[in-house]
């Protein structure tokens, strides 16, 4: 596979066993690759693992963290192991913890704590030594709806507000289209697609409209309206919306003309089928 | 009405140091599972154990001062030897210690594995070299205390009882060294053989089982050639339940006690050269064991 990832928040999305999880461990060096290359903020991650390692943040799928100790003790520790002094180790043991919103609970074992604080605390723990990137495996894997609502706040609120990169994995499109910017869709080990989300709002304002009786008065008066239409067949027109102003211009004209408006959708595949179809 | 926006969120970029330092990842996993497998800022229940078992390796030595104390110097000058001797020392608490290494050494790494803290651990920049050096530190010097701060105790209230303090330090300046290095040559044998079985499981019981199992079995076969074969004390050679004291005793010295039987009865042990032997083979088994368990493609 080649794959360039680079927007602030990118979602891998695929079903169990795609490969998401092994191609964040190959970027983070964990993982021996037979062949290829790859590069992870200059350095290469085959040789140079420490160094990726170093500088990203990484939060495992699985169950992984020690029940005896506190939320802050956890922190610290994981802090003081990538490299800050006692002191910064505190304070920023302190910082993440506010920012995932596990202020109040941080001196509580995490033993005690609910499935959501716990992927919460991996979080934190993930970005206590200010990484560039933070790799989250299914952060909301287990969650109950709740829980996975503040989940996707938290990392959209790292990748937004603090400025932090984020590559998650997730086998749920919705977790991908509420916190990311990009997508990779994963089957069988390869990249089956890589496209920015953010296009998705150009690509829903191509609308077709399909009218009772003949369109032509209808396209007619919204082309002197300025909007762009392309008939398609004698009830059927493609217009382009590029904004709310187009939308209104569109129903009036509907209205004016009489032309009897009987169905309005989004012209060709959405990006839900787009990407449902490269999941498989 | 405005539309105000809260910019604060606690969280500034860090622009600290963050170095690669080595030395600072296996002192900061030393000094945090030390304190774990010491019940440290846990309930008393975790606490009783590894508490326990030191003030059990104390107690001769708080035991001869007291009598000391009680009978006066005046008295116990008189005795033919030492009411409990530096290099028999180490007989008396065989069982704290062997009991700590049995006990507390697998609370260090086992956790990690059941937990599997371990992959969040080597998620990081911590090397395996690292993780496997931090925790012989943390194994080690709680063990450390147990063999050597007993003998130190009664080496200093040995001073300070001694009707001429400085002429006993004169004649027993030897012992200071020894002291230090016997006991530290018990620490590392038995943190690196504890160890070594807590990284074969991930349940604290077992590696505790298999301990205990490993010393009654080589003490039981270590009898057996020494009657059956008669192999005379070279068949100890096999016993690690003493391996180290014994060579640990050596170092010391044998000086003889008062009391002759029980817990202080001399004990054949086989020559020193091949005391140094086993010890040496017993480490290099257990680093091996340790390096094998924690290659980075075991993580």
């Amino acid at each position: 596979m080649t794959l360039t990832i680079d927007a602030p928040a990118t979602g891998l999305l695929g079903q169990n066993g795609a490969g998401k999880s092994t191609l964040m461990k190959a970027i983070l060096g964990l993982v021996r690759l037979d062949a290829g290359e790859v590069q992870v903020l200059g350095h290469d991650a085959r040789r140079e693992g420490e160094q990726v390692r170093r500088r990203i943040g990484y939060a495992p799928e699985h169950e992984c963290l020690p029940p005896e100790l506190t939320a802050a003790d956890l922190c610290r520790h994981l802090a003081e192991l990538r490299g800050l002094s006692r002191a910064d180790a505190i304070r920023r043991a302190s910082e993440v913890l506010f920012a995932v919103g596990l202020e109040e609970e941080r001196s509580r074992v995490i033993g005690s704590f609910s499935l959501g604080m716990r992927q919460r605390v991996k979080i934190a723990q993930a970005l206590v030594h200010a990484p560039e990137l933070i790799i989250l495996d299914e952060p909301t894997n287990g969650l109950d709806p709740a829980q996975r609502a503040e989940m996707l706040d938290v990392i959209r609120r790292v990748s937004r507000d603090l400025n932090v990169r984020v590559l998650i994995s997730s086998h749920i499109l919705d977790d991908i289209r509420r916190t990311c910017d990009a997508v990779v869709v994963m089957r069988n080990g390869a990249v089956k697609l890589a496209r920015p989300l953010a296009a998705e709002a150009d690509e829903a304002d191509v609308l077709r409209a399909e009218t009772v009786a003949d369109s032509a008065p209808f396209v007619a008066a919204m082309t002197v309206a300025g909007l762009d239409c392309t008939v398609l067949d004698t009830t059927t027109t493609r217009v382009v919306i590029r904004s709310e102003r187009d939308r209104d211009v569109l129903r009036d004209t509907a209205a004016s003309t009489g032309v009897g408006l009987r169905r309005l959708h989004r012209d060709g595949p959405s990006i839900e089928d787009e990407l449902l179809e490269a999941i498989g | 009405m405005s539309a105000a926006k809260i910019h604060d969120v606690r969280y500034r970029p860090y622009d600290g140091e963050v170095t690669g330092s080595s030395r600072r990842a296996i002192i900061s996993m030393a000094r945090w599972s030390a304190l774990r497998a010491l019940g440290a800022r846990r309930p008393w229940t975790a606490k009783i154990v590894p508490v326990g078992l030191a003030f059990i390796a104390l107690g001769p030595a708080i035991t001869a001062l007291g009598v000391k104390a009680l009978l006066g110097t005046q008295v116990t000058q008189k005795l033919p030897g030492d009411l409990v001797p530096y290099g028999p020392y180490y007989q008396l608490i065989g069982f704290a210690i062997l009991a700590y290494a049995a006990i507390v050494i697998p609370e260090t790494i086992c956790p990690d594995r059941r937990s599997r803290v371990l992959d969040l651990y080597l998620s990081t920049a911590l090397s395996p070299r690292e993780y496997v050096l931090g925790k012989i530190f943390a194994s080690l010097t709680p063990l450390l205390a147990v063999t050597t701060l007993p003998l130190a105790f009664l080496y200093v209230g040995n001073v300070f009882f001694a009707t001429y303090p400085l002429a006993y330090v004169q004649d027993h300046l030897r012992e200071i060294p020894a002291i230090l290095g016997g006991g530290l040559l018990i620490a590392l044998v038995y943190t690196l053989l504890g160890l070594a079985i807590a990284s074969l499981t991930s349940r604290r019981a077992f590696a505790s089982v298999g301990f205990i199992l490993l010393m009654i079995i080589s003490t039981l076969i270590s009898g057996v050639l020494r009657h059956a074969a008669n192999l005379g004390p070279n068949s100890r050679l096999i016993n690690l339940q003493g391996l180290p004291i014994w060579l640990a005793q050596k170092m010391i010295g044998e000086s003889p006690g008062i009391i002759k039987d029980g817990p202080l009865k001399h004990v054949d042990t086989p020559d020193v050269g091949l005391l140094i032997l086993m010890n040496a083979i017993l480490i290099v088994v257990c680093v091996g064991v340790l390096v094998l368990r924690y290659r980075r493609s075991d993580a």
